[in-house]
């Protein structure tokens, strides 16, 4: 009948699915069968991705005009490389790339403002839920996977506005640690180099006679304050002197690949993100704005901002999945893109009960979409609501992160690193 | 329930027994009271350290002790030619005298000001990131520098009307509407007037007490119900005022607009804690672990709820201010956390904290007397240098080493460096946005969450970078140009920029290293920056020990 080597490794349960299928008749069925037993165990034995891009469309994009569009609304639609599912005429790039992509289509949190919508969708959690200041996805991540000894810090923000601060993008209840640097496009870290006449030669040597002070007052005062800013003094040192910080010098890259990325800020800040990762920093954060400084909060402008915005954005998402996957990437790093929020059907009002949020890559099964919205894009068919805590938990599984670990606070409360509620988007794995 | 002891009165009466037997030989006449105090501190501070068998560490040096007071009371680095003549004094009575002058300082209201304006804002730091505290700040400085009471001041927060000032802690919990969230409110209350963390009791009965239901919480909220803000014109100026009154009746402008109509004879619809536009039920006011006393009509209800904070009858109101004060000068509470002093918590030292609570209320809640008595004891003038006996211990062998609070740091370095004037950037509209990460200094040094550990080093690469790269080879020269018009040998030099920055002399190894340090510089000058920047890119100079 089977090969023995197949029929070792399928159970007696598949047997039977096998037989039921009439397995040796037909001329699919069990072949099929075979296949998809076959990548499950692929993902069973998935090697978690080790690192992460958040491309973050503040201010909340319109699925309608992108990702969820519907028929006879304002978009032409298109069909992608994945059979059944379309996207808006504005991103014909991106619809090529659908294989490498999750659509989540039922995002909801019940947020109306962007303040406590932008929390809920950079934490996981609603506004000091508990008492307590969670740790933004990045933190989280840069707490779970960044090591001791990198040169570069484990969680950079690119393009932040100055309204993002502490609160949403920031390390909660981890400790500032585990804030972001946040640094813009095109300029490097900010004080990497000495001001005025002082050289980094001079700041070594006085840094050797800081640590040598330093250790004096550290066996004295055997105090975790001198330990910690020692530390912080190496750590600072290490990024003066790594190559790595090459990284965000973008003019190194060939000028084919920049044009590919698109020169507007935002195809910058994707180039950047992907120097990054290759440097190994394991959280990117890219803000996604146009050239002016603005973002996805489109309200009355939606019509004609939507077009340049979703066209722009389809330019430097589709670079950089093509880039990733190009390099053998793709697998190991997990590309998140989503905002705070989408808009209702016609772009104009925020919606915060049905919108799209999108994952690629991470070594997920990609090539899918999971719920969908109905005939008017307001109506759950097929799948649940996916809350931010499903997303959260879906987002750490495939980073290889517990994400059933509670964090221990203050007083020695235990804080789940998602809610305990959290359901995961089985779907993709 | 009401069985139920709410707070251990049997652990205050054991305490106040024991205080009437270990009561002190009788005391001198002639002792001022607070140095009384410091000597009661000590007896039971160092009847702990016998108990645990571990050596106490010797007495601070001046040095040692004048920066740690000054920075602890009045956020300030002494100045180098105070710091110079306080090393030199030999008044007997020095230290005494310098706790003195730094509690009549307008420092020391300033300081307290911004720390408590910090734990009101933080404690809803998202909501409250652009409410401006300056003219709280500079009312409650006015406040602490009078030496008023805390029981006056809190109860001048709790009940005027105006909301710049004393009324800023009802704008920094209010709801995202325009009224104070009675929850918020009562909550942050608890927390920082009573050390108790009665938030969770908003939702749910308190999970790690049976005396606190969640009708003892919103019996509480009850007494905030009808507060709101109104908009009110004084003097042809709009101002903001806090009000129990009635909203007036819809005029044309606000007619259609959903009105708030606050509630009457004390009693709040409560909340369904899974849909916040449902009402599970009302609560009338009620006192916790007391009563429901008569509630009038229309208010104000506010009064009733500070009197019954601040009474001495309260429990917990003079308890959480001395563990409060304790915590903030030792970085470490006599209950922690600090605001989980409820009926089951176990203060490390339960007489000292009877005793001091009793004190505290009885000096009508004079918080200099309080930091007074504190600063004067042993306990807290002993030094942080560790013995290998007591470099693990947890109690009060040594002074555990803190670390400077953002705007502290910012403030001692333009003390060292001068002040800066900062130009606002000129904003051109044509121009395209830009969104080049300038984060200010307040901002990038400010790191500490909501009632933070004072010992919890918070800074990494980007604040150091800032310091070590920008701020201080950016400002250093004006500094040095400034000490070399002073006469004298390089060793004079170096002498005086330790006083500048660590406020003590260098080591005789020091002051060597460093003068050839200065001496391999062609440019003396260039030498004289080095230093500078070594002493404050050290950790002596981000701690206080």
């Amino acid at each position: 009948m089977l090969p023995p080597h197949l029929s070792a490794s399928l159970s007696r349960r598949d047997l039977c699915k096998l037989s039921l299928a009439g397995a040796l008749t037909t001329s699919v069925s069990w072949f099929d069968l075979l296949r998809a037993h076959a990548e499950q165990s692929a993902a069973q034995g998935r090697k978690p991705a080790r690192q992460c891009i958040l491309l973050w469309l503040g201010g909340g994009p319109s699925q309608a005009h992108s990702f969820d569009p519907k028929p006879g609304e304002h978009v032409d639609l298109i069909d992608t490389s994945v059979p059944g599912l379309q996207f808006s005429e504005y991103l014909p790039q991106l619809a090529q790339q659908m294989k490498h992509l999750v659509l989540l289509k039922t995002m909801n949190h019940g947020n109306f403002g962007h303040g406590d919508a932008v929390i809920w969708m950079q934490t996981g959690y609603k506004t000091r839920d508990g008492g307590v200041e969670h740790p933004s996805l990045g933190s989280r991540v840069a707490h779970a996977l960044g090591q001791a000894d990198a040169e570069l810090p484990s969680y950079i923000v690119v393009d932040p506005s100055q309204a993002e601060g502490i609160y949403s993008i920031g390390a909660g209840h981890l400790g500032p640690r585990y804030n972001p640097l946040k640094v813009t496009t095109g300029q490097p870290i900010p004080n990497l180099q000495p001001t005025g006449d002082l050289t980094a030669d001079d700041v070594v040597a006085r840094a050797a006679l800081v640590e040598r002070m330093n250790q004096a007052f550290l066996q004295h005062n055997h105090s975790g304050v001198a330990a910690a800013h020692q530390n912080s003094l190496a750590q600072a040192l290490k990024i003066m002197r790594t190559s790595k910080t090459r990284a965000f010098n973008l003019d190194e890259e060939p000028d084919k690949v920049q044009q590919r990325y698109g020169k507007d800020r935002m195809g910058r800040g994707c180039l950047l993100a992907r120097r990054l990762i290759e440097a190994g920093v394991p959280f990117v954060s890219a803000h996604i704005v146009d050239g002016k400084g603005n973002g996805w909060d489109t309200h009355m402008e939606a019509p004609n901002r939507n077009k340049e915005l979703f066209q722009n954005l389809d330019v430097c998402f589709s670079a950089l999945l093509d880039d990733l996957h190009d390099r053998g990437l793709l697998d190991s790093t997990l590309v998140i893109c989503m905002g705070e929020f989408g808009r209702s059907r016609n772009g104009v009002e925020h919606n915060n009960k049905m919108w799209t949020a999108v994952l690629a890559g991470g070594g997920l099964k990609t090539g899918q979409a999971i719920g969908h919205t109905g005939d008017d894009g307001k109506t759950l068919t097929e799948y649940r609501p996916i809350r931010p805590c499903d997303l959260f938990a879906t987002v750490l599984k495939t980073l290889g992160i517990d994400h059933k670990q509670d964090y221990t606070i203050r007083g020695g409360r235990p804080v789940g690193i998602v809610d305990p509620s959290a359901r995961l988007i089985d779907e993709v794995f | 329930m009401s069985s139920a002891p709410l707070f251990s009165r049997t652990r205050v009466s054991c305490a106040v027994a024991l205080l009437v037997l270990m009561a002190p030989a009788p005391i001198q006449a002639e002792a001022p009271p607070a140095l009384t105090v410091a000597r009661r501190i000590d007896q039971l501070i160092d009847a702990s350290l016998q108990a645990a068998k571990v050596p106490a560490s010797p007495r601070s040096d001046d040095a040692e002790f004048q920066r740690r007071v000054s920075l602890d009371l009045t956020g300030r680095l002494p100045p180098p030619d105070r710091a110079a003549a306080f090393l030199d004094s030999t008044e007997p009575d020095k230290r005494a005298r310098l706790i003195d002058d730094l509690l009549a300082s307008q420092d020391f209201g300033r300081h307290w000001a911004r720390y408590w304006a910090e734990l009101f804002v933080k404690r809803d730091g998202e909501q409250n990131k652009r409410l401006k505290s300056d003219e709280f700040r500079a009312w409650l400085a006015e406040q602490f520098n009078q030496g008023r009471g805390w029981d006056q001041i809190v109860t001048a927060m709790l009940t005027v009307d105006d909301t710049t000032a004393s009324g800023f802690f009802f704008q920094a919990n209010r709801l995202s509407g325009d009224r104070p969230s009675p929850a918020k409110v009562v909550g942050a209350a608890a927390n920082l007037f009573l050390g108790i963390q009665f938030q969770c009791a908003e939702c749910h009965d308190h999970p790690f007490t049976d005396a606190w239901r969640r009708d003892d919480f919103w019996g509480l909220a009850a007494f905030f119900g009808r507060t709101r803000f109104a908009q009110v014109e004084v003097n042809k100026t709009r101002q903001v005022k806090i009000t129990e009154e009635d909203p007036p009746p819809p005029d044309e402008k606000t007619k259609g607009r959903p009105m708030f109509k606050p509630p009457v004879n004390g009693v709040i619809d409560v909340p369904d804690p899974l849909d916040a536009k449902k009402i599970s039920g009302t609560v009338a006011a009620k006192f916790l672990g007391g009563d429901a006393p008569k509630m009038s009509e229309k208010g104000p209800h506010r009064p009733q709820f500070a009197a019954w904070l601040t009474a001495p009858a309260n429990p917990w109101f003079a308890r959480a201010a001395v563990n409060r004060y304790w915590a903030a000068l030792f970085a470490r509470g006599l209950v922690n956390p600090l605001d989980d002093m409820g009926p089951d918590s176990e203060p490390t030292h339960p007489e000292l904290l009877a005793y001091l609570a009793e004190e505290f209320r009885q000096s009508g809640h004079d918080l200099k007397h309080l930091l007074r008595a504190v600063c004067n004891s042993a306990a807290y003038q002993r030094s942080s240098r560790a013995l290998p006996e007591n470099r693990d211990h947890d109690g009060y062998a040594r002074m555990r080493v803190k670390f400077l609070h953002g705007e502290v740091l910012l403030k001692s370095l333009d003390q060292v460096l001068g002040v800066e004037v900062i130009v606002p950037p000129v904003k051109d509209k044509n121009k395209e946005k830009d969104r080049t990460v300038t984060i200010s200094n307040a901002e990038l040094f400010d790191t500490a969450v909501y009632d933070d550990d004072p010992a919890n080093y918070s800074y990494g690469a980007p604040q150091l970078l800032r310091l070590m790269n920008a701020e201080i080879p950016r400002r250093s020269p004006a500094v040095i140009e400034r000490l070399l018009l002073n006469p004298g040998e390089p060793a004079d030099h170096v002498e005086r920029l330790f006083l500048l920055t660590l406020s003590r002399r260098p080591s005789a190894e020091e002051k060597q290293e460093l003068v050839k340090f200065v001496q391999k510089h062609p440019d003396p000058a260039r030498g004289y920056a080095g230093v500078l920047w070594i002493l404050l890119t050290g950790a002596e100079f981000v701690a206080n020990h």
